[in-house]
């Protein structure tokens, strides 16, 4: 049950200062464009939040770009736009805050082999969808969504888009519910990120073996017995290490209902 | 709400975040964003001043704003875009009058195309009612040959009915006539043998009358003294010979005498049935005689051969005479009316005798050309005949049937023929040419006479010569002459080449009597087969009927 | 990574066989297992819908591998047009990102040793 309401709030007012720049060889115009600044969610995906910044920069590239998709990059690596953009921050400036965070927008040269395509809004829309019923099988073995109707997806979606605290966590509390007589999921669904990049994902469970809640210690040392000083960090926070797995994956996973963790 | 220490850290964590993160630029951004805003505002207002500048100076106006000089202006401007616009629709115009020249064009060659087609289509149209005309006319045609067709089908399917239904009639007449033949046969057969019997009565009668009599002169001649023998057979054959001598009622004068032919008369016939004999001569004609009444009538004669008629046959019902004649044919007349029935050619030589075989449909013709040829009288030709050899003189067929032949011939032999094969079966060798031959009744002797002067008598069942008669002053007249079998067969005679007709006892072989009358030499005798009438022919034309009449 | 799975038994060899699609995910390994062969895990693809049945179905996967280098395989496979989609579902719920890799998904959600995919040409389960 996340009904730490203070936590909760805390998190989703997270936002981020983001300066757009257009990249310099696709300036077609005389007049160089100006940066476009703004506010980003740290919750939300970028396709839903750079509507008013492209239409700044289409004026400014040839006309032949103007209907191919946009993409982003910081300091040359490509964004992938599925992730959170809180936790694309994390990831490439974790260890060293710059804000605001200086990003280069691309209209050519789509970088196939890294990025998935995004023509609207509906792609982000499947995929945040399709990523929390794999969270909820994880938890529920996906008997919660099968049980909520449409509406309720929808209404979850909305809340995210359009930045609704209460109308996003009417829904999304009750995917926070334990799983069955247990105290707490079924798993965990949690992602790891090492600082390149790449991700792994393990059924974790909440419990240890003599039933006491895991704490994120015991999960450390469960899934990298050979490191130590293993340090997590999400939404720009680190993690102490004797916080219990079940309370962080009710009330620090993103919307999609998954924690991304980076390990450092 | 869990609390820990952990909680704290990530609270205070999160509050220190969104203090650096979050409120240090939130007002910057958007004052920033508002400003932009503005700029691109104003930016567009700047873009469309500028264009609506550009237009103003392109139409050539000070101001857009003071109206009042350039309302004339204006309706030069307004004529002018008449103008422009008329001269458009003028070109337009021009554009479609041609097209429509062309469209013209194009569819008055289809007209014509089409014309074209449709000549094409009322020629074939017209040849084609020509077509149906002549067809329909040949149906009518054809219906009318059906129709006729099927009247004289018609037709003659009725006369075919009414054919049937006569041809039915006729045949049921036929039946009825067949079935009255048969009965009436019969009641001839039973007449003939009620005849046959009575005259067996009548000859039974005459027989024993004849034997009281001879017993009554027997007694007188016992008694008389002592028996006197006439030195030529024992007392048996004596009163065999007495018994012959009456059973066969030797004649012993003549009778009748007439001149029968106008030249050499050959052969001469006794009637089965009645008192007619018929006689063939040299004079080519066959007459017939009745002695019913003691004297003799020419009954009529017979014409039609080309040559002398060497023999004469009647068939066993007396209705039919064959004569054989030297023109190579035999001819065949009906007795009652005299009327030649058929003329069988075929030989290649003088035809010697002529004989009925059995049923009077068949006839056997004996020939110099050394053929025998029967001869069918329904299909008047002839269906067989036998390669014998040599010249036949007389022939005479054994049984009713006709099924054994036996002919004599030049060659001195007598030949006998089963009437289904080609080849003589059998044949007896004599001591000269065989001029006749006869058969007894019972089938058994034949008779043979001989040109050396002899008669033979012949048993068939042996096939030896059992007896042969001559005499000193017997002499065979003529190569044809013939001889005959007396109706018990216990007598034979013959006639002589000095006029006499000889009587020979065929048991004992004695020479009975000598009847003396012609002065010719005897070509022929006949025995009438009942009454013991003795009918002899010469060479003189005369005709002698010896016996009793 | 506690396990690792070396299954060799699998008759084919996707790595081998389509050669042709390459995609340059990351083949980085983690720090902890560092083996010189490839770990492969097995797959199953089952049609849902209107699709195709394959007639091969077991697959072994090279572990590092991203699904969506499995959806360019099955569509090729298939013999799809370059417009018509595929669509890749897991535990018939949810589907997976395309960047998602091969082990990650069957540490989580694979059955009996094997990963089970169903596949479809048009959306299935949303």
């Amino acid at each position: 049950m996340a009904n730490d309401r203070e936590v909760l709030r805390e998190i989703w007012d997270g936002k981020l200062p983001i300066c757009f720049q257009l990249a310099q060889e696709e300036i077609m115009e005389i007049q160089q464009p100006d940066a476009f600044y703004v506010m980003v969610p740290r919750l939300s995906y970028f396709p839903l939040v750079t509507d008013k910044m492209k239409r700044h920069f289409l004026r400014y590239i040839s006309q032949e770009n103007s209907d191919s998709e946009m993409w982003l990059d910081y300091n040359g690596q490509p964004l992938k736009w599925h992730y959170p953009i809180g936790f694309l921050y994390d990831l490439l400036c974790g260890n060293d805050p710059q804000l605001p965070w200086h990003l280069t927008v691309h209209f050519t040269k789509f970088p196939e082999d890294v990025l998935l395509h995004c023509n609207n809004k509906d792609v982000v829309e499947a995929h945040f969808m399709s990523t929390v019923k794999e969270a909820d099988v994880l938890k529920h073995r996906g008997q919660v969504m099968s049980t909520m109707q449409k509406k309720d997806h929808n209404q979850l979606w909305l809340g995210l888009q359009n930045d609704k605290f209460d109308q996003f966590w009417a829904i999304n509390r009750r995917l926070m519910e334990s799983h069955g007589d247990n105290e707490g999921f079924k798993h965990i669904p949690i992602k790891l990120y090492s600082d390149d990049g790449t991700c792994s994902q393990r059924l974790v469970s909440p419990k240890n073996n003599d039933g006491s809640r895991k704490t994120l210690q015991q999960m450390v040392a469960e899934l990298y017995p050979d490191k130590h000083d293993v340090q997590l960090r999400t939404h720009g926070v680190i993690i102490p290490s004797d916080t219990p797995l079940q309370w962080l994956s009710e009330h620090m996973s993103y919307p999609d209902n998954f924690l991304h963790l980076c390990v450092f | 709400m869990e609390g820990g220490d952990w909680r704290n850290r990530i609270i205070s964590q999160l509050q220190a975040r969104n203090k650096y993160e979050t409120a240090a630029f939130q007002d910057l951004i958007t004052f920033q964003s508002r400003l932009f805003d503005n700029v691109n505002t104003l930016k567009n207002e700047n873009l469309q001043l500028t264009l609506l500048n550009e237009r103003i100076r392109f139409t050539g106006t000070d101001s857009v704003l003071s109206g009042t000089g350039t309302a004339s202006n204006e309706r030069i401007q307004a004529l002018e875009q008449k103008i422009l616009i008329q001269q458009e629709e003028l070109t337009s115009m021009h554009r479609r009058r041609g097209e429509n020249a062309q469209q013209i064009m194009s569819l008055n060659e289809k007209v014509h195309d089409l014309e074209k087609q449709l000549q094409a289509k009322d020629i074939i149209i017209s040849e084609n009612t020509a077509v149906i005309a002549s067809l329909r006319a040949e149906i009518q045609m054809y219906e009318t040959n059906m129709t006729e067709l099927q009247g004289l089908n018609q037709v003659l399917r009725d006369e075919h009915q009414a054919l049937q239904i006569a041809f039915a009639a006729i045949e049921d007449k036929l039946r009825k006539a067949q079935d009255e033949n048969r009965s009436l046969v019969e009641r001839l057969i039973k007449y003939k043998a009620k005849d046959a019997d009575k005259m067996n009565e009548e000859n039974e009668h005459f027989i024993k009358k004849k034997t009281e009599k001879v017993r009554k002169e027997l007694e007188e001649a016992a008694r008389e003294s002592g028996s006197r023998s006439s030195g030529s057979g024992s007392s048996e054959d004596k009163i065999l010979d007495s018994i012959s001598q009456f059973y066969g009622t030797l004649p012993s004068k003549a009778a009748l005498r007439f001149d029968a032919h106008d030249g050499e008369v050959n052969a001469v016939k006794w009637s089965p049935t009645d008192r007619l004999v018929a006689t063939g001569g040299a004079d080519r004609k066959v007459k017939l005689w009745d002695v019913a009444k003691c004297v003799v009538e020419i009954k009529g004669t017979l014409v039609g051969s080309n040559a002398g008629v060497m023999s004469v046959d009647f068939d066993s019902t007396g209705a039919y005479i064959v004569g054989a004649s030297n023109d190579f044919a035999s001819r065949v007349w009906t007795v009652a009316d005299q009327r030649l029935r058929h003329t069988l050619t075929g030989h290649s030589g003088k035809v010697m005798a002529a004989k009925f075989l059995g049923e009077p449909t068949k006839v056997i013709t004996g020939s110099h050309d050394r053929t025998l040829k029967i001869w069918d009288l329904r299909s008047k030709m002839c269906t067989e005949t036998k390669f014998a050899g040599s010249s036949c003189n007389d022939l005479v067929t054994s049984d009713g049937a006709g099924s054994t032949i036996i002919s004599g011939h030049f060659d001195k032999r007598i030949r006998f023929w089963d009437i289904r094969t080609e080849m003589s079966a059998n044949d007896i060798m004599l001591q000269g040419k065989v001029t006749s031959l006869d058969l007894s009744r019972d089938n058994n002797y034949l008779l043979a006479c001989v040109r050396d002067d002899t008669i033979q008598l012949i048993d068939l069942r042996m096939n030896t010569i059992v007896r042969s008669f001559s005499h000193e002053s017997f002499k065979v007249g003529c190569d044809w002459s013939r001889a005959a079998f007396g109706p018990g067969g216990r007598l034979l005679s013959v006639g002589a080449a000095d006029g006499a007709a000889y009587v020979w006892n065929t048991h004992s072989g004695r020479l009975e009597t000598i009847l003396k009358d012609h002065t010719s030499a005897v070509t022929a005798v006949s025995w009438h087969p009942q009454s013991g009438l003795l009918a002899s022919v010469d060479r003189g034309k005369r005709a002698i009927i010896w016996g009793d009449l | 990574m506690g396990d690792e799975k070396q299954t060799d038994n699998v008759p084919s060899d996707l790595s081998n066989a389509t050669e042709s699609l390459k995609i340059e995910g990351d083949q980085k390994e983690n720090g902890d297992a560092s083996k010189s062969d490839k770990v492969k895990i097995d797959i199953l693809l089952k049609a849902t819908g209107n699709a195709p049945i394959m007639k091969k179905k077991k697959w072994a996967v090279d572990a590092e591998k991203p699904i969506g280098w499995i959806m360019e395989f099955v569509k090729k496979y298939l013999k799809l047009e370059a417009d018509e989609k595929l669509f890749l579902y897991v535990n018939q719920t949810f589907a997976p990102s395309p960047d998602q890799l091969v082990k990650n998904l069957y540490e989580c959600f694979g059955t009996d040793g094997k990963l089970v995919l169903h596949y479809c040409k048009s959306q299935a389960w949303g």
